[in-house]
């Protein structure tokens, strides 16, 4: 058991390395729009999804109500409900409270390491669960500690650097690697035009909403006449 | 089923792209095509697209824009 964690958090350590640049922007991000350092370490301890905690702390710079928030980080990390019926397969063994235990340590590196080495793992399933601990502990310490890092570093930095660009930036990143086929695409476009329409007319944060929701739309209308 | 994971997984490219739109084309809170903040966005997303990197992409559009307002 303990070999399973120890393979976990080794498998994780390259995945941790592109973590921690991520955990800079998600810590320094919340403090350059007036939050202060311990929000920015609530966030990455509780959120634990960092696109989310930036769609939040987007949402409520710009005045938008904390439900607005709530609505944009569940939508932008909708995918975890999918690889978490994707895992709970090999994890079925596992008592529910130990397997709620692992979905809230669930993000999309524990996902990609573990749909790759499950399915060839021999059957041994007491490993599972101890092999997943191990990524999500190494994770999840770099997550928090590079937030906590970027919260107190980030005021140090002058204002002549536009630091909060540091957030569209990231979900650029995240962004570009997802446009895989005209579906996507498609919704990318839509959703980006209607929050800029959305945002002229004056809807404010809620723009980010109207988008997402309009940009659904219109990649399922394109995905259903490309074909079956 | 089939059409809500479809909906689900479309899902991420029109929520991110639904807030990095806002941010390029209207950094000043209004549709805006000539500014340095797209000149950025546009250099960073190029850079995303080539190298999949985090840190560099967020380096490389922050040094940018920083310059660019220099002028």
């Amino acid at each position: 058991v303990a070999t399973a964690f120890r393979a976990g958090a080794a498998a994780a350590v390259p995945l941790a390395v592109g973590v921690a640049p991520f955990g800079l922007v998600a810590g320094a991000g919340p403090v350059a729009e007036g939050f202060d350092a311990w929000s920015a370490i609530g966030l990455s301890t509780i959120v634990f999804a960092g696109a989310s905690q930036l769609a939040i702390v987007d949402v409520l710079a710009q005045g938008g109500s904390v439900l607005v928030a709530v609505l944009a980080a569940w939508t932008i990390n909708l995918r975890l409900v999918l690889y978490s019926a994707s895992l709970a397969p090999y994890l079925s063994h596992e008592s529910t409270r130990r397997r709620l235990g692992a979905a809230y340590l669930l993000v999309d590196q524990v996902y990609a390491i573990c749909i790759t080495r499950w399915p060839a793992d021999g059957g041994r399933t007491e490993e599972r669960l101890p092999f997943y601990l191990g990524i999500a502990s190494l994770l999840s310490t770099t997550w928090i500690g590079s937030t906590a890092a970027g919260a107190v570093a980030g005021p140090a930095i002058p204002d002549s650097i536009p630091l909060d660009f540091a957030i569209p930036l990231v979900f650029l990143v995240l962004l570009v690697p997802i446009l895989v086929d005209r579906p996507s695409v498609a919704a990318a476009v839509a959703g980006g035009a209607a929050a800029v329409i959305a945002a002229e007319a004056g809807a404010g944060p809620v723009s980010t909403i109207i988008g997402a929701g309009a940009g659904i739309v219109v990649g399922a209308i394109v995905d259903a006449r490309s074909g079956p | 089923m089939n059409r809500m994971w479809t909906a689900i997984l479309l899902i991420p490219p029109a929520a991110l792209a639904a807030i990095i739109a806002p941010a390029l084309l209207r950094p000043e809170g209004r549709l805006d095509l000539l500014q340095p903040t797209l000149v950025a966005g546009l250099v960073a997303a190029a850079v995303a697209w080539k190298t999949r990197n985090v840190g560099l992409t967020v380096v490389v559009g922050i040094g940018l824009l920083a310059a660019l307002q220099r002028f």
